[in-house]
Order: C-alpha cells, then structure tokens, then sequence
C-alpha cells in the first residue's frame, strides 16, 4: 500500500470513528461527546483566544461553544462536515462576544494569557538568526496590527482571522457563517481596506519583514 | 495577460487564494507591467505585515484547564436523548440552579405550592411508623439563631433530617436512584463501590451506564473507577461510547494499571472496532507500557500494528492532556 492510499485509509477511519462518535454521543453517552471534544477543541480554543481580550473569556467562549454543540447535537443530520457543523456554533459565540464587548466599549485585547502564556508570541522565537531592528520592527508591527483588528466590525475581524491565521479557504468560511463565498470575501476586502488605512504608514517597512513570514495555520481535518 | 485580468489576479493574492499558476501568470505579467510589477509587491508587502502577527499554538496546560472546566459543566447538563422527556434533576445544587433556575414558571411554583401544602397536611396526619416501614431517628442541625421582629422573640432556622430505609431489589425505581445518587457521591468511595456493585446487572440501562461513564472518566477515587471499568466491560462489544471512554481512560487516566485494564478491555471488542482503537492508541499514549499492551493486543488478535508504533517506543510523543487525578 503507497503512503497515498495508506492515509485515504487512515482518514476514511478516522472519519468512521467520529461518525461512530457522534451517534453515540446523539444517544445519550456524554463520554463519546467528550472523545469528539479532544478530535476538534484546540482549534476552537485556539480561534477564542485570538478573539478575546482575555485567556479567561477564551475559556469561556470556548465552553460555551461546546455546551451549545451539546445540547445542538440531536440536530446534526450529516448534512455537512461535523468540523463545519462545530466551527459555525464556534463563530457564532465569538460573534456573539464580540458584539457584547463592541457594546461595553471595553479595552482591546489584553497582552498575557492567564497561563501565564503570553497570546502572540516574542518576535525573538519566530525567526532565529534575523537581526534585532527586524524583530522590534516585528513586535511593534504585530502590536499595531491587533489594536487595527480590534477596530474592525465583529464579523469583518472574524472573516480576517478565518483567512489569515486560521488558513481556511474563503468557500470554507462561507458555509460556517452560513453565507456565500462571494459574501466572506467582500467582507475579507473590507476588513482589508480598513486595516490598509490603519497601517498605512508601516507598509514602506513590511517588505523588509517579508523574511519572517511565517506559514498560515491550518484548519482541523474536515470529517 | 492585460493589466485588468492582473489586477483580478492581485485580488486573489491578496485573500490568500493565489494558486502557483496564478502566480506564474502574474509573474509573466509583471516582466513586461511596471505598473503592475509595483502593486504586486504592494500586496506581497501587504501580506508579509499581516504575517507579522501570529499568535502562540494553545498550551497543553490551556487545554487541559479548558477540558476540565467542559467536563465539570457537562456533567450538571441534561443528556441531548432525554431532553424533552423526565430525568432526574442533576444531583448538584449548582446542577439543579443551572438547570432549572430557567425553567420556572407559574404553572411549575402552582405545582410546588400544592405539593407543599400537600406534604404539610401529610406530616401532620400521616400514620404513625410501624416496624418495616422506612423510618428511624430524625437529626436537626441548626442553621441560623436572631431576633425576631417582635421585642423578646428569636426566630431559628433548622435542618430536620429524617433518616430512612429501604430494602428490596435494586431494579426497584426509587432504589435505583438512590443507588445512581450514592455512586455519584466522591465522599464516601466505600458507598460509590456498593452501589455500582449493585448497579452492575443493569449497566446496560441508559441512566445507569451514564453514570457509570461519569464514574469511570471522572472519579478521584481509581478504585471506584476500575469497578465502573469492570460493571461496563461487558458493554465493550456493542456501545462505541464505552469504547470511546475506555480508549481516553486509555490516554489520560493517571493510574497506570487502569490504564491496562483499559487496554485489555477494549481488545475485547468486535475485531475491527478493537484493531482501530489499538491501532491508535498504539501511537498516540504517551506511557511506553500502553502502547507496548496496544502492539501485544494487536498481534493477539491477529492485526498488524502500525509501523509508527514500533518508533513510537523510542520517541516519546507529547503528554496527553487531560483531567489530573490520583
């Protein structure tokens, strides 16, 4: 068997053991909610903590997600992948929470986890061997792009993170807001045309930090 | 290649979208377009500022915090299959408040209104306890001591706890709940271990099995666990979700010899069901032990482990992350 076939394999087992997963968890065995928890919850904790403004609300955002999954679960009928089905209930809550806190007018996102993890990490640990101007020029940038993202509408900053951090394909980010892919990314052109404004004068020293560009995450297996 | 097709190109490049032929097809534009040469780098700049900001891979200890506070609130929420229909209240109090402080409504506080006067009318005239009926001694526990409105009086707020027995066979209903609410109780791990003793027989009833789950991926107690683990190891053959339970018991219980037993009793499940499991959790455990039990399962059963295993006893993979017990 090539390694091609070998991993087709592997993922058609994968995909029959959440199948399996999810029947047992729709029937009543919180146990079998919690293995399909473990399958796909780093990238939902992953996706609130680039959102909120503390690990706390992350946390929360992430709980939330869950327990409305939970109790939505008896809903799924297969029509999609479980992992779209999950990741729209996650964008959902953090829409939700980035509405609240448009509305409470709160400060921008925080600087330290409460693990004691800072959330973005130093300039220092992304691209060893480039020279120092660089790194602070790095830092410094990074600390401009959050405070522009926090000054995007809630859906805008979704559909950017989405693109950018998360690495979904825009296709992918119109069905989990349930819209069109035409839609996501006049919305992505809008948050980028804000963001282009707010930065407009850092852009002569980007293409200097073209070196430091790091790959884009990844989206957790569809199944 | 025109400047307009370009620019739709650009567009492309800069949602990230921009395939090596898009690419390849800019690239032989702009050889002979200094105009569009210029916006080209404009987006690869744009793209390289965003790159700048990337926020750090979520901690296992993150996760493992963010599991447990799930698996606290998942255990006082109703089970998605009864909802509609009557369960027992959560046993709880935050369980009960969270789940039913909601739902009141006038219909519900009419109901409680009759139901306390009823029972007031009950206490006043009900028979007087004969031998064999549930009955015995009453405690009060004095909660609170103050003045009353009135100059010279005291108001006392008092507990009467009755305490009762009851005998007969464990399929008996209201036996049934009482032994489901004493294998939920960490307190007394002697109690947990009567009453899934007990429950054993009807592991295969959806309320009993779920709290036999509960018991078995959440109790502090391994020995009240390893006696859930043994109620649900005849379910391993027909119930994926004992499955899934024991395959995480599997990765993430701290005592090692629940950790076998797990191992051992998913081997006994269907063959193909059990080759799955073992086969990964061959390669994702991080205790060499389980995954050494994970190959030998295997080849008892006549299924090749995957060659990732064979490494894996030399690599260690990263620790699982999951609920910290002793």
């Amino acid at each position: 068997m090539d390694s091609t076939s070998a991993q087709d394999t592997d993922a058609a087992r994968l995909r029959a053991d959440i199948t399996a997963l999810i029947r047992a968890a729709q029937a009543g065995d919180p146990a079998a909610f919690e293995a399909l928890v473990c399958q796909f919850d780093r990238g939902v904790l992953q996706l609130a903590r680039r959102l909120a403004a503390t690990e706390q609300d992350a946390q929360e955002i992430y709980q939330e997600t869950f327990l409305k999954a939970y109790r939505a679960l008896h809903r799924f009928r297969f029509e999609c992948a479980f992992s779209t089905w999950l990741y729209r209930i996650a964008a959902n809550t953090n829409l939700d929470y980035l509405r609240r806190r448009a509305v409470r007018k709160e400060l921008p996102a925080s600087a330290s986890g409460e693990d004691g993890a800072a959330p973005f990490p130093d300039p220092a640990d992304r691209a060893p061997g480039a020279n120092p101007e660089q790194l602070l020029l790095s830092g410094e940038i990074a600390a401009r792009l959050e405070a522009a993202l926090a000054g995007l509408n809630p859906r805008e900053r979704l559909v950017f993170e989405l693109k950018h951090y998360e690495g979904m394909k825009l296709k992918a980010i119109g069905d989990i807001l349930a819209t069109s892919e035409e839609t996501a990314k006049n919305s992505l052109f809008r948050a980028t045309r804000k963001l282009r404004a707010a930065l407009a004068d850092l852009h002569a020293a980007a293409p200097a930090l073209a070196a430091l560009r790091p790959e884009p995450g990844t989206m957790p297996e569809e199944v | 290649m025109n400047c307009q097709d370009a620019q739709a190109l650009l567009r492309t490049l800069s949602c990230g979208e921009a395939t090596p032929a898009d690419r390849a097809a800019l690239e032989a534009h702009a050889a002979g377009c200094p105009a569009c040469r210029q916006r080209w780098q404009g987006e690869e700049a744009w793209l390289a500022l965003v790159a700048q900001r990337r926020p750090a891979p979520v901690s296992d200890a993150a996760l493992a915090q963010a599991r447990q506070a799930l698996h606290r609130a998942l255990a006082a929420e109703p089970a998605p299959a009864a909802r509609g229909g009557w369960r027992w209240p959560a046993f709880s109090a935050g369980a009960v408040s969270r789940q039913w402080a909601p739902r009141w409504s006038p219909a519900w506080a009419a109901l409680l209104l009759i139901a306390g006067f009823g029972g007031g009318w009950w206490a006043h005239h009900a028979p007087s306890l004969t031998a064999g009926s549930p009955a015995a001694a009453a405690q009060v526990r004095v909660q609170t001591v103050e003045p009353a409105s009135a100059p010279g009086q005291v108001r006392v707020v008092y507990d009467l706890v009755r305490q009762q027995q009851i005998s007969g066979p464990a399929t008996n209903p209201r036996l049934r709940h009482l032994l489901l609410l004493a294998a939920s109780q960490p307190a007394n791990a002697g109690m947990q271990l009567e009453s899934i003793a007990a429950l054993r027989p009807a592991a295969s009833q959806n309320p009993v099995r779920r709290t036999l789950l509960a018991a078995l991926t959440g109790d502090p107690n391994p020995g009240v666990r390893l006696e859930a683990l043994n109620a649900l190891r005849p379910l391993v053959t027909a119930n994926a979700g004992v499955r899934a339970a024991l395959a995480q018991v599997v990765l993430r219980d701290p005592n090692p010899g629940l950790r076998m037993q797990a191992v051992a009793a998913l081997a006994q499940a269907p063959r193909a069901d059990a080759g799955r499991w073992l086969r990964r959790l061959s390669v994702q455990s991080s205790d060499p032990y389980v995954r050494l039990n994970c190959v030998a399962a295997m080849q008892q059963l006549d299924l090749a482990p995957p060659a990732a295993a064979w490494g894996a006893f030399t690599a260690q993979p990263a620790p699982a992350s999951g609920i910290q017990r002793q």
